[in-house]
């Protein structure tokens, strides 16, 4: 399967501050592609490389097999993107701002953005600079997806948006991609929404790739454990066994790509406890607090 | 494409050209009762006197109307383009950069020349009311490089929104003000032997436009 977006040891810093540190992913056709990271981790500046609005220090990026710095017009015309803030020429109004983009984009779909667009309940006379924060998400969002981009990257799509909302755009975004073979990367800060859709994901920690791997193969190989009345152990420090360790209220909780009784025997020689480990279920938004932890 | 990117430049400067020629239209309705005034109170022959002879610039008020136009329409043009990096909408847009981006120039440069055009003509006709052809031709010399100035207002205003680093903003805007004030020698017909000179000189900041987006583009600041 072609490789659509490549990054390989992309190296950047701001002053002294490495944001990224020799990352690297690629993101096949037809997969969507979750980047997720705290704060600062990096997400946005990676996308910004990706655009060519940003050079990066070291390593090198391809978008359909051209440098990212260099992206030529009719491939940009395949790209969807969305800024980080949701940037839009706030001195348009909707109308405009239909007719101003659907002049550069050859396979542009009006009634895509029509019908989003009634769902916003807005005259199309509306300026965008006098909408709230999610509403100018809502044009924002109708306008991509009106493009019919092959690539979509969204850079925190979530921004201001409901939960009605971001509900409607990710099932229309997952019936979308799946229809047309669209390859999306997205970030977002809610990381529970993207677990019901996205293929695969790389979880970025201080500019470095921690987790790179399917959705499936992720959930499928991390567990999170409970240590009933274990909170007194939460100094247990980060190894190869114990990739997260948190309390809450009396009880621990420890992350781990490793079965049970290889957590529990790990416990035993760090001579913390001796209590029950129990198996607990949890969401991608636990794991990934797990993994990279509450601050 | 074209057509779309002129689309985007009209919706933010039409009210504002509309606004800059009734700003023109009252400056010379001024001008003209004035002078309107003075050959009804001291007679053509003193008026004719004094503008001949004396070479007064009666027409003085027009001096700062195409700068003061250059550098609101380059602000009104270029602010909403980059406030909050928003240079990266128009660098996504699948258009070659320069291009477009000379293509915004060329459209707001082509507006002060529109403003310089409906000024020549409000001047010409109002000098020819009260004047012979001569004193016209007089007029349009004196008040040629106050026109050229709105240009080097608007290009040098423009590359200083462009720039990303704020010093650097500081150090653009200054040397376009400088520059805008070498047109401003009271004498009539001053700059008729050099006048193309400084049109060349002004002309140069069409280019320099290139540097500061080359680095936004790639994140140098």
């Amino acid at each position: 399967m072609e490789d659509v977006i490549e990054v390989s040891n992309l190296i950047h810093s701001y002053g002294k501050k490495k944001v990224l540190d020799k990352l690297s992913f690629s993101v096949k056709k037809g997969r969507i592609f979750g980047l997720l990271g705290k704060n600062g981790a990096g997400k946005t500046t990676t996308i910004n490389i990706m655009m060519g609005f940003l050079q990066p220090q070291g390593g090198t990026c391809r978008i359909f097999g051209e440098p990212s710095y260099d992206i030529s017009p009719e491939t940009r015309k395949r790209i969807g993107l969305l800024h980080e803030t949701h940037l839009q020429y706030y001195f348009m109004n909707i109308k405009q701002a239909q007719k101003f983009y659907s002049a550069f984009y050859p396979k542009w779909d009006f009634s895509i953005f029509k019908s989003l667009m009634d769902k916003l309940g807005l005259d199309e006379k509306h300026k965008i600079s006098k909408m709230s924060c999610g509403q100018r998400s809502q044009v924002t969002l109708a306008l991509i997806l009106a493009q019919r981009p092959d690539l979509m990257i969204l850079d925190d799509y979530s921004l201001g948006l409901d939960a009605g909302y971001r509900r409607l755009f990710l099932e229309y975004l997952v019936d979308y991609a799946k229809e047309n073979q669209t390859t999306i990367l997205i970030t977002s800060h809610i990381v529970q929404d993207l677990e019901k859709f996205v293929d695969d994901i790389v979880i970025l920690d201080k500019g470095k790739t921690m987790i790179s791997s399917t959705l499936e193969d992720f959930s499928r190989s991390f567990s999170r454990y409970i240590v009933k009345n274990g909170a007194n152990f939460c100094q247990v420090e980060k190894d190869e066994i114990i990739r997260g360790v948190e309390s809450y209220r009396d009880d621990l909780f420890i992350y781990s790509f490793k079965d049970k009784e290889s957590v529990k025997s790990r416990m035993i020689d760090l001579g913390f406890v001796k209590n029950e480990i129990i198996p607990d279920k949890m969401t991608l938004e636990d794991a990934f607090i797990g993994l990279t932890g509450k601050y | 494409m074209y057509k779309a990117l002129f689309f985007k430049e009209w919706i933010k400067l039409r009210w504002l050209i509309l606004i800059l020629i009734g700003l023109s239209l009252l400056t010379f309705l001024k001008i003209f009762l004035n002078i309107s005034a003075a050959v009804e109170v001291k007679g053509a022959y003193h008026l004719w006197f004094v503008v001949i002879f004396k070479k007064a610039v009666i027409y003085s008020d027009i001096k700062y109307i195409i700068p003061f136009s250059g550098i609101v329409l380059a602000l009104a043009q270029f602010v909403p383009e980059t406030r909050e990096r928003r240079l990266r909408l128009l660098f996504h847009l699948p258009v070659n950069h320069n291009k477009s981006l000379f293509f915004m120039l060329f459209t707001g440069f082509s507006a002060v020349l529109f403003l310089i055009g409906i000024n020549l003509i409000l001047l010409v006709w109002m000098m020819s009311v009260f004047f012979p052809k001569e004193v016209v031709i007089s007029s349009i010399i004196t008040s040629a490089p106050w026109f050229v100035s709105g240009l080097a207002a608007y290009l040098g205003i423009s590359l200083a929104v462009v720039e990303p680093a704020a010093w650097t903003k500081v150090i653009y805007a200054v040397s376009a003000f400088s520059m805008a004030l070498l047109f401003f020698e009271p004498d009539a017909g001053a700059y008729s032997e050099s006048l193309y000179k400084y049109v060349i000189f002004s002309l140069f900041y069409t280019f320099t436009l290139l540097l500061p987006a080359f680095r936004f583009k790639r994140g140098l600041n």
